[in-house]
């Protein structure tokens, strides 16, 4: 053993990792490798897996489960300026098994939300954790270019709230509370292999619980390895002006 | 119908039979989310007491959803061989179970019987039955289809070859469809889930597909999982697909929200049976999964399991070649983990092989759930021992469109191997043929290479 | 959401013009569910002209009237206006590149084919053009091989090399099918740079002299060596080299290859007994050394998707492609043609005093262009410059910034960004010019948004787009997916020519 360091194993992305050895024609597979993520070309042993493909499998499966079952720390709302608050699940598991409960803001944070939020504002926007927690490592590339955005077209945010335990409804309970015009919801999206980071943008024109889901747009994908945060806040900038210049969202605006 | 029992010094009743079905049924988060599973462990054994003691007769006679109101009911029941139903009528449960797992039955008693009962009855039985059961009572349960091959056959063990993509993009596509055939997956079907239901797009999966089994000559079948109204008018238009896939649920309307009626699966399996380019007469694939109900409010505050044995009763009607459950793809609030996901893959494949349906499954999982890929192999390791006719091979069990994981290109051939069984004969021949196996059944040096299929005619 | 953008073709060879229109259909591939990925999702050439001598004036001088006129017949019998083109390019190839008023006929040709009609010639471009019309590249990408194509023409051999589907190189010989003429059974014309080569293979050929056919198929032989040089599949020697329009290098062993061009045509007819000289050029026995060459003994032969027209479907159909899908612009500045390319590397990007220093640099490096001397799109050295005019201020030269950008930028990095473009461009805007920024990396809106907060005008920021120095990029209009058509027109193709 020497001092040295073990090669990392997520390192070479899956697009690059090639374990055939003597390939009828190695530059055909690795170039056929370059259209897709799919985990090919990963070779074997016997007929199990290679092992480094599946360590490397292993880690990003651990990168998924980490950013699900990992909780906001105490104090993230604070520590960001945002409004702290909560849905109806009291923890990760009723999270995880009530999805109804997490569309439903807790009677605490109604109350605060009612107290503290802009009335009535043009563009409302909310974070939340989601199924990703670590998703809100994007919050400080995506919404200062969603303030620049809106300040171009004119249009100023208000206190930002924060909802632990989030799901995408949660919209349409903070919405009718506060007379909101549109809201942008800010949420971790459900992780992919390896993609724990990921993050959603959900968008509705005065949003509430007769809306059907149609009436939300969605830009997903957003994480360092998909649409960067900072151009997906620049979009949904002009996303927003544009539900509110037609009082529409969803599949009703026109694209 | 006695809907009481006393157990342990506590009497426990109950309203209906559709309430002794959801509290009889194993612990599963999507019935406690509908509000409808035992309050405690105790109260589900109870139930399962009353079960045991029910006719089969009664659970024919309370279906979940009135026959009057659901289309889905009405198949399921009229359905049913009269003859074969008279004789087991007033068989408990518990009789019903120990003829399933009695040694004197054999794989045509097991057919015979099933022809006999309603999908409230199967999912009664296997409520009753544990793991193990469930087990040795499917590997009776031997059911066969054919479209261009015959999947199902003792001795052999299939996969569906599921080349996804995120953008659909042909080339992407055509790389991950090149591995696993390297893999020796891919005889049950090629069949894509597409991230664009559009009609173009569909047609231009198709014959991507067409052609390329075509020129490598394999013996196999093909489909794009779109929508099957978009699948039949691609058909009509002359887009070569051997199959017509459609989701389905439990319910007339569960099957609304997914758009369908069964006039509609009717026109579809006519339409592929005339213009597809299948030898038949199996051409329909279905998939189902617990939960799907629920989630789309079309439970009728049944439990997820009996609405999942009517999915396997309606599928009947249009003669599948195959049925798939996606056990697990759903979330946690419906098969919280791995011991949930692993009890409902293999009572769905009891479920639908008893139904006398081609099953096979996409076992599976999402990343919010408490489950990983040594529970997934686990289970493909127990549907194999029951006979599973096929399951999902995709590369290295990561999905990079739908999001999950399930079972790899790789666990094709090591469950082959571990059961001794090969791919569907004309496949396997195929396999030979392209020098991925020698003559004893050894990989060769070809065998996972997908650059075999570049450059064809040399240099 | 799918449209469709018509698309002209036309080019101006050595011995022969055409003219094609296609179609090229776009989409949002995204799915509803992501931001926006408008793509190119198929190309299909609805109308092929005629082929027409290209009728010139003098041996130095094009008829550019004439040019203009057999144009103008083949959008009447297509039933095209010009106002309906939406993309396309004039490409100017081969000997006729280097006639006196090439450049100028270039560009009319362009304004008058359509609003955003690009204007291109470069011997290297021309080869890689003429690769795509082959189908070349799409090969090379499907099979996973390094396969070339060799478009042989009446002045030129255009070669473009493509591995795995990506250009590996591109590079052209002085060889062509007219470079000796032959009248009356006697030498008519014999190319400077052909008499040369003639010369050094001790093959001894005069203006005058009667045409020896053994002789001419040496010559014919020693032209297809150079060729099999020019794809690696035997050593290059002095005549490679000395044959080369510009500097290359030769590439490693092709596994497959096609000829397009219009010698393509001429492959696979024994000469026999006709007459060896039925173009009054060496064109048959060129094709005739072809065929019994190395070129297709030692790789798979390939048959072209288009022969004599691969230049021109390469420039009607695969020269535009499409900016990213989330940019920012000023819509009333476009379009823009012919900006040169100002190149920023990724240190300089990060550091503003760097950033605006290159700029000045590089405007100041490309002063002397605009007086005239060397290196646009159009002209071959020697001739008048594509863009501008020696009157005009030197800052006033359009340019467009080009630089990587970041994957994953922070809020900062764009601020940073956005202000060195608007410091180092300041002089070029108070001449009227707008600020254009070309960035590979995705993040050209949030670009874009940052710049507007200063500048709220007259500016362009897309990305999706790679151009480096040398480089000329035309930007069109917006189409009705907001994604603007844009054509990168590179002059020097090098294997490891990434910035310096």
């Amino acid at each position: 053993m020497s001092l040295e360091q073990v090669p990392d194993v997520t390192a070479v992305s899956t697009k690059d990792e090639f374990h055939v050895p003597n390939a009828h024609n190695e530059p055909g597979y690795r170039a056929m490798k370059q259209y897709t993520v799919a985990r090919i070309g990963v070779w074997r042993a016997g007929p199990r897996y290679n092992t480094w493909s599946q360590l490397h499998f292993r880690a990003d499966h651990a990168t998924a489960q980490d950013a699900v079952f990992t909780d906001v720390p105490d104090g993230y709302a604070e520590e960001n300026g945002f409004m702290p608050g909560q849905s109806q699940c009291a923890n990760k598991e009723v999270y995880l098994t009530r999805p109804d409960l997490g569309r439903k803001l807790d009677e605490e944070s109604k109350a605060r939300f009612d107290a503290t939020l802009t009335k009535s504002a043009p563009v409302t926007v909310v974070v939340g954790d989601g199924l990703s927690t670590s998703a809100l490592v994007n919050i400080p590339k995506i919404l200062p270019a969603l303030k620049l955005g809106l300040a171009g077209y004119g249009i100023e945010l208000g206190p930002i709230p924060f909802v632990k335990y989030c799901r995408v409804g949660i919209m349409d309970d903070l919405g009718p509370l506060i007379d909101a015009n549109v809201v942008c919801l800010l949420v971790g999206e459900r992780p992919g292999l390896a993609t724990g980071e990921s993050m959603s943008a959900y968008m509705a024109y005065r949003p509430n619980r007769e809306r059907p889901e149609s009436w939300r747009t969605v830009v997903s994908n957003i994480h360092a390895g998909g649409t960067p945060p900072v151009e997906a806040g620049a979009h949904v900038a002009s996303l927003l002006k544009r539900m509110l210049d037609e009082q529409l969202s969803g599949v009703e605006l026109s694209l | 119908m006695k809907l009481k029992t006393t157990l342990l010094g506590k009497t426990y009743g109950f309203g209906s039979v559709k309430e002794v079905l959801a509290k009889a049924n194993e612990p599963k988060s999507g019935d406690e989310l509908a509000g409808v599973a035992a309050a405690s462990v105790q109260e589900r054994v109870a139930a399962k007491v009353v079960l045991a003691n029910m006719a089969v007769g009664d659970l024919r006679n309370n279906p979940v959803v009135p026959y009057e109101d659901d289309e889905v009911t009405r198949v399921i029941q009229d359905d049913v061989d009269e003859e074969v139903y008279r004789e087991i009528a007033n068989w408990t449960i518990a009789e019903l179970r120990e003829y399933i797992l009695s040694e004197d039955v054999g794989t045509q008693e097991i057919r015979t019987l099933g022809r006999g009962l309603t999908s409230e009855v199967i999912a009664g039985a296997t409520k009753l039955m544990s793991n193990l059961d469930l087990i040795l009572g499917a590997k009776k349960a031997v059911v066969t289809a054919h479209c261009n091959t015959t999947v199902g056959a003792e001795g052999t063990f299939a996969t569906r070859l599921q080349p996804n993509h995120p953008t659909d993009d042909p080339d992407g596509v055509k790389a991950a469809l090149m591995e696993g055939l390297a893999y020796g997956v891919g005889d049950a079907v090629i069949g894509l889930n597409p991230v664009d239901d559009s009609l173009a797009s569909v047609a231009r999966l198709l014959h991507m597909f067409a052609d390329f089994t075509e020129q490598w000559k394999i013996p196999t079948q093909n489909c794009v999982l779109a929508h099957v109204t978009t699948q039949m008018e691609a058909i009509k238009q002359g887009a070569p697909s051997d199959l017509i896939f459609q989701s389905i649920a439990g319910s007339q309307k569960g099957n609304e929200a997914f758009g369908i009626t069964g006039a509609m699966l009717a026109e579809a399996q006519a339409l592929v049976l005339e213009m597809g380019t299948s030898e038949g007469p199996n051409v329909m694939y279905f998939e189902t999964g617990q939960g799907s109900e629920l989630s789309s409010d079309a439970h009728c505050g049944a439990d997820q399991l009996t609405m999942e044995a009517r999915c396997y009763g309606f599928a009947k009607r249009f003669s599948p070649f195959l049925v798939n459950t996606v056990v697990g793809f759903i979330g946690p609030e419906y098969l919280y983990d791995s011991k949930q996901v692993t009890r409902a893959g293999l009572e769905d494949h009891f479920m639908g092989k008893l139904t006398g349906i081609s099953m096979g499954c996409d076992a599976c999982y999402t990343n919010h759930m408490k489950a990983d890929q040594n529970d997934i192999e686990n289970l493909s390791v127990l549907l194999v021992a029951a006979g599973c006719n096929y399951v999902m091979g995709i590369p290295h069990g990561d999905d990079i469109m739908l999001m999950y994981q399930c079972t790899g290109y790789h666990e094709a051939e090591s469950l082959r191997q571990l059961f001794g069984k090969t791919a569907i004969p004309e496949f396997e021949q195929w396999m030979k043929d392209m020098g991925l196996i020698d003559g004893q059944r050894k990989l060769t040096e070809r065998f996972g290479d997908a650059s075999i299929f570049l450059e064809r005619s040399g240099k | 959401m799918r449209e469709t953008l018509l698309s002209v073709g036309i080019d101006v060879g050595t011995t022969t013009s055409h003219v094609v229109f296609s179609r090229i259909a776009i989409d949002d591939l995204s799915g509803g569910f992501t931001v926006p990925r408008i793509e190119i999702v198929g190309k299909e050439v609805f109308y092929y002209g005629k082929v027409h001598f290209t009728p010139l004036l003098s041996p130095t001088r094009i008829d550019a009237g004439a040019l203009r006129e057999l144009v103008a017949t083949e959008y009447e019998r297509a039933g095209i206006r010009p106002e309906d083109v939406d993309t396309g390019a004039v490409i100017i190839t081969g000997e006729t590149a280097r006639k006196d008023n090439a450049d100028e006929v270039l560009h009319a040709m362009a304004s008058f084919a359509g609003d955003f009609v690009v204007a291109t010639a470069g011997p290297a471009l021309e080869s890689v053009i003429a690769a795509r019309g082959a189908g070349i590249d799409e090969l090379s990408k499907q099979r996973g091989i390094r396969a070339a194509n060799i478009d042989v023409g009446g002045g030129t051999s255009n070669i473009a090399v493509f591995a795995g589907g990506e250009l590996e190189s591109a590079s052209c010989l002085d060889i062509g099918g007219r470079l000796l003429r032959v009248s009356d059974r006697s030498v008519a014309y014999i190319a400077e740079k052909l008499a040369l080569l003639a010369a050094a293979e001790g093959i001894d050929v005069r203006v005058g002299e009667r045409a020896d056919l053994p002789k001419l198929k040496r010559l014919a032989d020693a032209m297809v060596r150079v060729l099999e040089m020019s794809v690696g599949l035997v050593p290059a020697t002095d005549s490679y080299f000395a044959m080369l329009t510009e500097p290359a290098t030769p590439p490693g062993a092709i596994q497959a290859l096609s000829i397009s061009g219009g010698v393509a045509d001429l492959l696979g007819q024994p000469l026999g007994g006709q007459d060896p000289f039925p173009f009054g050029d060496v064109g048959l026995l060129l094709a005739e050394a072809i065929d019994r060459s190395q070129l297709f003994s030692q790789v798979e032969r390939i048959s072209p998707k288009q022969t004599i027209r691969a230049t021109v479907v390469g420039a009607g159909m695969h020269l535009t492609e499409l900016s990213g899908s989330t940019i920012e612009y000023d819509p009333t500045v476009l379009p823009l043609k012919n900006l040169s390319v100002v190149r920023i590397s990724e240190a300089e990007q990060a550091d503003d005093e760097a950033l605006i220093a290159a700029v000045q640099t590089k405007l100041a490096l490309y002063a002397p262009n605009v007086a005239g001397s060397s290196n646009t799109p159009g002209p071959r050295p020697g001739s008048s410059p594509g863009t501008g005019s020696a009157s005009m201020p030197v800052n006033s030269q359009p340019v467009a910034i080009s630089f990587p950008g970041y994957s994953n930028p922070t809020f900062e990095q764009v601020q940073q960004l956005a202000g060195a473009l608007i410091a180092a461009t300041e002089q070029l805007r108070a001449d009227g010019n707008p600020l254009v920024a070309v960035v590979e990396e995705d993040m050209a809106k949030a670009l874009g948004q940052a710049i507007r907060a200063s500048l709220r005008e007259g500016f362009v920021s897309i990305d999706g787009v790679h151009a480096k120095d040398g480089d000329y990029i035309d930007i069109g209009k917006p189409t009705a997916a907001g994604v603007l058509p844009v054509a990168v027109k590179t002059l020097v193709f090098e294997k490891n020519g990434e910035e310096s």
